[in-house]
Order: C-alpha cells, then structure tokens, then sequence
C-alpha cells in the first residue's frame, strides 16, 4: 500500500541553523501518527514542509505517492484541497466573525451559501465543546483556549483527507482536552482521514496515536506503536515518558541532578 | 608598510560595507519588484473578493477626508496669505487667485494628501498585515487555498489607487475654497471677483495632472504598505519596524514620484 504520506531524507535550515535533518516518516492512509519531541526540534517546521508553507532544502515528500515537494500554482491549490491545518497559535482571522473563520474554505473558494455555511459552522462548533453563542464572536473576544477549539473547527470543517494538528491540546484543561482528544480519534476513525498531531501530552498521545515518532534535534529518532514505546529502553523515549533518565543513566551522570526533572522546562530554554 | 597595510585593510573594509550595502539594496529591490508583478496579477486574475475591496474602500477613502480634508483647508488658507505677502510688493495681488488654484491642483493637493494618506493608510495596513504574518494568519490563508495577494494585497492596493484621487479631487476643491475664505475674509478682496480669478486660468489639464499623480501616489501607498507588513518578521518588533518603514518609504517614493511624472509628463 502506497503511504498517505511519505517523507524522505527530509532537510532544512535557518542560515546556519539546521533544524531538520535527514527526517524520514510514513503515515498510512488512515492512520493517525503523533509527533513528539522536546521544545525547538523542529516538529512545527516538518508540518509546515508538509503543507508547502515551507520549503525544504533537500529531500522528497510525497502524497499519495506523487512528489509534491516544489508543486506551485494550480497543483498546489488542489493539494491545499486536502489539507486541513491547526496553527501552533490557533492563527485565526480577527477581522472576521467566529462562523466566517470556521467555513472560510467553503465560503470563499468553493462558494457555499451562507445559511448553509452558518449551520455548518453552527454543527463544527458544537463537536468541538462550543455554543452558537460564540458564531458571531470576533476571536479577539474569545479565550485562549476557545480559540484553540475554534481553530480546530476551522481545520476539520471542509472534511479533509489529512489533518494536521500542531498542539491541539496545549492550553486546555483536562476535561476539555479529554473532548478534543475524541473528536480526533473520531475524525480519524469515522471519516477515514489521516492525521499528523503533535503533542506533549502523554495522555493525549496515548489516546490519538496509531503510530508515534519521536523527534530529536531535527532528526526522527524512535518510531512505534504506543505499547512499543511504553517497553521502549531507548533512552530518550524514556526520559520522555518518564519525565526523567533511567536510574541506569543517572548514576553514570557525575554531576549532581535533582530525581525528577520535568523535561519540558529543562529542553525549553534550549 | 604598516601604514600602507592599514590603509588597504581600511579601504577593503569600505568596499565590503559598499558591497553589502548595494547587495541588500538590490535584493531588496529585486524583492519589491517581484511583489509588485504578483500584486498586479491578483488583482487582475480572479477570483475577486468584493466584499474585501468595498471595506477598503470604506477605510482606506471613505475614514481618510476628514485628514486630507483638514490638510487641504488650511493649506489653501496660508497660500493665500503667503503669496498675498509676496505679490503685494510688487502689486500682483490679482494673481493670487490663480496662484491657489493652479498650486493646490497640481502640486499641493496631491503631494500633502499623499503624505497624510500615506501616514494613515500606509502605516495601518503594514501593522495589519505584519500582525497577520507574525500570528501565521497569512500562512493559514494559504492553507485554506486563498491567495494571500488576491485576498489581502489586491483590495489594499486597488482601494487606494481608486480613491486617492477621489480624496484629491475633494482636497482640492477644499483648498481653493480656504483661499477663498482668507482672500475675502481676511484680505478683503471682492468675492465675485476672485472667483473669477478662480477660473479664468484653470485648464482641465491641471486637475487632471493632479488626479494622474494622486493615482500613482495611491498604488505606491498601498503596495509598500502592503510589501513592508508581508515580509515583516519577528514578533511586534517586526510589526513596529514593518509600519516605520512603509511610511517612510512611501513617502520618500512620492516625492520622487512627484518630480519624475511633473518632469517627463506635465512639465
Ligand atoms: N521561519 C523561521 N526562521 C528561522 N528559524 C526558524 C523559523 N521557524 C523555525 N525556526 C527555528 O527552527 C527551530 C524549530 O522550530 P519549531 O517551531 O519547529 O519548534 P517546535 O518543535 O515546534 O517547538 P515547540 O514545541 O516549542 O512548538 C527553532 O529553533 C526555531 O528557532
Ligand atoms: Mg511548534
């Protein structure tokens, strides 16, 4: 079977910078795959060269099996058709209202009527945990977090084939992290799409992921199922999960470290 | 020796910051012209957003009289007291009347509302679309397969080529009518008389000159603005960077601009 997506020897840099190197990945038509990894290694930038808003320096990603790495124009228009993107920092339109965020794709490009376009965002909203109340909202008006939500209706509204989620659960408590957690799985599940999500959350990942990917400093460097990476001994996936090194690990450290060091402030201001 | 090795160490030194310098210049440039080309296409090539272009309109024409408006009254009413000054000393005064009209339509009106325009307008579409940059918005347009130079840049651009001129043609109507009002008010001239004065020299040719440059003027507005919120980058310090320097550039573009088109075609 033809991956949905396949990704191979993947680079880029920033001036000096190189923050993808050599990544390689698959995801299966599908399937759902959760990216993880510290803070800074590069997880926004690999999507953002899968949805084209980046170019790579190097390497091939292909959809469906065609080389979709340098399409421009119309190619990359009816590509564009099958993406569906949640934003790092949810990037929602604050000159329109809530609903006109939410079916901007139907209602600029595929010119959908606007009655139609306001049940549709009407529905969106309501599987992603919010009221119509909030339809002709500006999303300055909104908190952080229904933000976040709107910005996931935006993605999942025109249905796409792939979904990609950056952070979908960040900011949330964990009532509503639980909701949003199985509205992916459902996308996934009940509409046949693919998805790429990344994530810190360990819960979430356990609960969205097929397959997870561990990312490191650019480079894919763990890949598995969610049990696998529970018996994984690769040190990194265990510090991950762990939220600190083997006892192995520790005792051969010199220096002196306190026992639990949560990984994400200790990778943050790296 | 060693003085003559500092010397080439000091020369080369300049060459490289000469070098770098014109480089930046030109990849600039090539940047703008590139923009440029690609902003004509979007608003050329369907689809067209409407909606978009008719709340441009509304801001960018519609929220800037009251600005241009203000600027033009006053700067017909010190023409006509400066050139009353001058022309007095050698008894033109009937001149001044014309002199109003002919500055107001040909230079004044187009140049200062130009400027003011581009303060306002320029300044708030490069903070508009430099905040949409730095948040991603510009990015999730294009993943929501709209073009951001059809979207964005087409209905900024072509809001203010279109009333740029509309806000000259008012300007100067309000100019020459706060020359008026100094003339007869405060100078004391006869009201018939100096609207006769008014007229009796004014060839279409001069308004029109006028309308042709505010045209321009409007294109450059909206496109620097447009291009300097586009590429700006880095966070609100961007976004204050990005605002700077479509003002200043615009501005600066539409003084030379102004020379450029009085010299080759109205000269
Ligand atoms: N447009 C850009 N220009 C220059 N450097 C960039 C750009 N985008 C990202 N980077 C750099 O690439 C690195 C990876 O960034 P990225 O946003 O992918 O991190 P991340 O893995 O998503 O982290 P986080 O979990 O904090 O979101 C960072 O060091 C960042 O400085
Ligand atoms: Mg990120």
């Amino acid at each position: 079977m033809t991956p949905k997506i396949r990704i191979r020897n993947l680079c880029k840099s920033f001036g000096p910078k190189q923050v993808l190197k050599n990544v390689n990945l698959d995801v299966m038509p599908g399937e759902s795959v959760v990216v993880l990894g510290g803070s800074g290694t590069g997880k926004s930038v690999l999507l953002k060269c899968i949805i084209g808003l980046i170019e790579p320096d190097s390497g091939t990603i292909e959809i469906d099996g065609v080389d979709i790495t340098h399409k421009k124009g119309k190619d990359r228009d009816l590509l564009l058709e099958k993406f569906g993107m949640l934003f790092q920092g949810g990037a929602l339109f604050d000159s329109l209202p809530v609903w006109k965020n939410i079916t901007f794709r139907l209602l600029y490009n595929q010119k959908m009527p606007v009655d139609n376009a306001r049940q549709l965002a009407e529905k969106t909203l309501k599987s992603v945990g919010l009221t119509k109340d909030v339809m002709d909202l500006s999303p300055s008006e909104l908190s952080g977090g229904m933000q976040k939500r709107v910005g996931l209706a935006r993605a999942i509204a025109s249905k796409p084939e792939i979904l990609f989620f950056d952070e979908p659960t960040t900011g949330l408590d964990p009532l509503m992290c639980g909701v949003i957690d199985s509205l992916i799985r459902s996308c996934i599940t009940n509409l046949g799409a693919t998805g790429v999500t990344i994530t810190h959350d360990l819960t979430s990942a356990r609960f969205i992921a097929d397959k997870i990917a561990m990312i490191k400093e650019g480079e894919i460097i763990w890949e598995g199922s969610v049990a696998e990476m529970d018996r994984s001994k690769n040190k990194d996936v265990y510090a991950f999960i762990h939220g600190h090194e083997t006892n192995q690990q520790q005792k051969q450290k010199t220096t002196k470290r306190p026992k639990v060091v949560p990984l994400r402030t200790r990778k943050g201001t790296r | 020796m060693n003085n003559l090795c500092a010397i080439s160490h000091k020369s080369i030194g300049i060459v490289q910051r000469v070098g770098t310098v014109t480089l930046d210049f030109l990849a600039s440039f090539g940047r703008l012209v590139l923009f440029t080309w690609k902003a004509i296409q979007g608003i050329l090539r369907p689809p067209y957003y409407f909606s978009e272009l008719g709340r441009q309109l509304y801001s960018i024409g519609y929220l800037s009289l009251p600005v241009v408006g203000l600027t033009a009254i006053f700067t017909g009413m010190v023409l006509a007291l400066q050139s009353y000054t001058g022309f007095s000393r050698f008894s033109a005064e009937s001149a001044i009347a014309t002199v109003v009209i002919l500055s107001v339509t040909r230079e004044l009106g187009p140049v200062l509302g130009g400027l003011m325009v581009a303060g306002r307008v320029g300044a708030s579409i490069a903070a508009e679309l430099g905040t949409m940059r730095v948040t991603e918005q510009i990015d999730a347009l294009t993943t929501l397969n709209t073009n951001p130079f059809q979207y964005l840049v087409a209905p900024r651009v072509l809001a203010a080529t279109i009333t740029l001129p509309l806000l000259v043609l008012c300007a100067d109507a309000i100019g020459v009518f706060g020359g008026y009002l100094v003339s007869i008010h405060k100078l004391g001239f006869n009201s018939a008389l100096y609207l006769e004065q008014t007229f009796k020299y004014l060839e279409s040719e001069d308004v029109i000159s006028g309308l042709t440059k505010a045209a321009v003027f409007g294109f450059v507005i909206g496109l620097f603005g447009c291009f300097q919120g586009y590429h700006s980058k880095g966070g609100a310090q961007g976004v204050g960077r990005a605002t700077t320097s479509a003002v200043v550039s615009s501005s600066i573009a539409i003084l030379i601009l102004n020379y450029v088109l009085t010299a080759l075609l109205f000269g």
